[in-house]
Order: C-alpha cells, then sequence, then structure tokens
C-alpha cells in the first residue's frame, strides 16, 4: 500500500515491504542496504581549481592531497598548510639522512623503519612517487634484499628533491 | 580546561609518531568540535586513554615503544576502554594491517593518503554510533533493575518453534 510506504517513510524507516514478503523483493531491498557502499565514502572530492600547483612539478606531488590539506585548511585551519610543509621539510630532511647511512651499513631494521615513516608522512603531502619508492626500499628491507637497495634510495632522493621543491612553491605562493 | 557551568567538548585521543600527522588529524578534529588529547607513541596512548578517558581514539599503525596494534588491544583491556571507537590509521591500502587493526579490536580504520573532511564525518558518526550503543546499554540496565524491582519478567515465545526466549 502506497499510504503505508509513505506513514513508514515519514516514520523514519528506511525503506519499505509489504506482505506477504515476495522472495525477489526482499532479496532487492537487502542487496540494495547491504550493499551499497556508505554515503561519505560516495562524497566526490572537491574539484582541484585549473591554477592550482600550476608551477609546482606536477608529477612531484598530487594534486588532490595537496588540496585536501587547503581544503581543511579554508575550513577554519589558517596557515594549516605552511605549518604541515614545515614540519614535514624538518623531519624528513633528517630522515631521508638516516636512511642513507642505514642502507650504507646494511640495517635492515633501520632501513624499513625510516622507510616506512617517511612514506607515510610524503603521502599525507601528496608526494605520492616519492612515498611509492619508499614502499620499494621497504619492501626490500624486510625481503633482506640489499643489492638493490642503493640504486632504490638514488631513486628515491631524486623524488625527494623534486617533492620539496614542488612544495617550496606550493609554500611560497600561498593559499590560492 | 572548559569553563563551569558549559558541557564540556567530547575529548579525543590521538596517537601518532609523526608530528605532521598529529597536527592534521588534530586540526581535523578540533573543526568537528573535539578537544584533542596527542600521545607520541603507544605507551604514552594508555597512560593519557586512563588520564583523560576520551570518548573516541585514533591509533596509527606503525608507532615506537607501542605499536597501534598492541595499544589498541590493550586499550580494550582498560577500564572504559572496552566500547570506547577506536579508529586505527593504516598505510596506503595496506590489506593486511587494516586485518591486522580489526583483530586488535579497531572500531574502523582509515587509510593514507587520509582525506581530511571525510575522516572529520566518520569521526563524528563514529562518535554518534557509540553513544547510541551506550544509551541502549543505559536503559536496558534501567530495565533490569525496574523488573527486578517489580518482580517482574518478560519472555518471548516463538510460535513456530516452541522456544521461549
Amino acid at each position: 500500500m502506497e499510504g503505508d510506504r509513505q506513514r513508514c517513510l515519514a516514520a523514519g524507516m528506511d525503506d519499505y515491504l509489504s506482505k506477504p514478503v515476495r522472495h525477489k523483493a526482499l532479496h532487492g531491498a537487502l542487496e540494495r542496504w547491504l550493499l551499497e557502499t556508505p554515503a561519505v565514502v560516495q562524497q566526490p572530492r572537491t574539484a582541484v581549481p585549473a591554477a592550482a600547483g600550476e608551477d609546482a612539478d606536477p608529477a612531484a606531488l598530487d594534486r588532490k592531497t595537496v588540496e585536501g590539506i587547503r581544503e581543511l585548511e579554508r575550513h577554519g585551519s589558517h596557515g594549516l598548510f605552511d605549518r604541515v610543509v614545515t614540519l614535514y621539510l624538518d623531519g624528513s630532511q633528517e630522515s631521508i639522512r638516516r636512511l642513507g647511512q642505514a642502507v650504507a651499513v646494511q640495517d635492515a631494521d633501520a632501513v624499513r623503519n625510516l622507510a616506512h615513516s617517511l612514506k607515510s608522512s610524503s603521502a599525507s603531502v601528496g608526494a605520492l612517487s616519492l612515498a611509492r619508492e619508499l614502499g620499494e626500499i621497504e619492501r626490500l628491507a624486510r625481503q633482506g634484499e640489499f643489492a638493490g637497495l642503493p640504486e632504490r634510495l638514488l631513486g628515491a632522493e631524486h623524488h625527494y628533491t623534486r617533492a620539496v621543491a614542488a612544495l617550496q612553491t606550493l609554500m611560497a605562493r600561498g593559499p590560492s | 580546561m572548559n569553563a563551569p557551568g558549559f558541557e564540556s567538548l567530547p575529548v579525543v585521543l590521538v596517537a601518532d609518531d609523526d608530528p605532521m600527522v598529529r597536527v592534521l588529524v588534530g586540526e581535523t578534529l578540533r573543526g568537528a568540535g573535539f578537544t584533542v588529547v596527542e600521545a607520541v607513541d603507544g605507551q604514552q596512548a594508555l597512560d593519557l586513554f586512563a588520564r583523560h578517558q576520551p570518548q573516541l581514539v585514533v591509533l596509527d599503525v606503525m608507532m615506537p615503544v607501542l605499536d597501534g596494534y598492541a595499544a589498541c588491544a590493550a586499550l580494550r583491556r582498560l577500564p572504559g576502554g572496552r566500547s570506547v571507537p577506536i579508529l586505527m590509521l593504516t598505510g596506503l591500502e595496506d590489506v593486511d594491517s587494516v586485518a591486522h587493526a580489526y583483530e586488535a579490536g579497531a572500531t574502523d580504520f582509515a587509510s593514507k593518503p587520509i582525506n581530511w573532511l571525510i575522516l572529520r564525518q566518520r569521526v563524528r558518526y563514529l562518535l554518534r554510533a557509540s553513544r547510541a550503543l551506550e544509551d541502549l546499554h543505559r536503559s536496558e540496565a534501567r530495565l533490569r533493575a525496574a523488573q527486578a524491582t517489580a518482580r517482574l519478567g518478560n519472555f518471548e515465545w516463538d510460535l513456530q518453534t516452541g522456544r521461549a526466549y
């Protein structure tokens, strides 16, 4: 009955099935409610303005991640981007230096831990290609494969330099 | 922390060894109206939990001294820790660590890189769900107490199976 359906929905129920219950209708309703991903996950990310990151190296930084921090900044956290980038630059310099040392002395545990934490913070500022490279270093260290590490480290250092330059460009430009 | 007479803001405990992530998660939560308490490792998270009794906990997986999994499992054994919502921050779509987080007793997880505004929504929802659960426990306890006082009981009789509950 359409009247019942309206009353159920008005009372705050999520859905309505009339009796006698038909197998197909019940199945359809269960599927609709159980398989649907939560609405928050479906929210599209805010479109990135075309101007953002234009003169910062586009391959070094993920725009969506950068824009995510800017968005939080616009939602009441003034100066957040600069604070975050400054913390990243301060911490990562020391980490990449210690990572180099750990690779040189083949300390697998130290390589794994340093690569992991630097991977995590790099991903948080959008340095995704650097994060991928560090993930590879972490994997090699876990498997005890030292042969490939020095070359990978060079790759990571290269990505790091580019990411730092791109972050500094964005910071100098200020909020979009 | 709050002026007397004002309802205090819900407290969230955030544990991550990376100061940058603490700033980002902290800003995300302060923007949602939470008071944020920060810990730099798993052990400090346990100490601060006991002191502040937060309404929600955010734990990073990789932390020195005591990692996120161990801290989560230990939190569940602390007074007040059994039902507090615990959100774990895991690495880049790392399926193993997500499974491990749930095994350790996590309520939910978010994988890095994190979409901060979505995290804000998720935390609000987790808190709402946990409050609803608390209300339910409270009213069940009240019902039990009322029935005990009135020497009343209730049961359900399933006519098909003939069983009573």
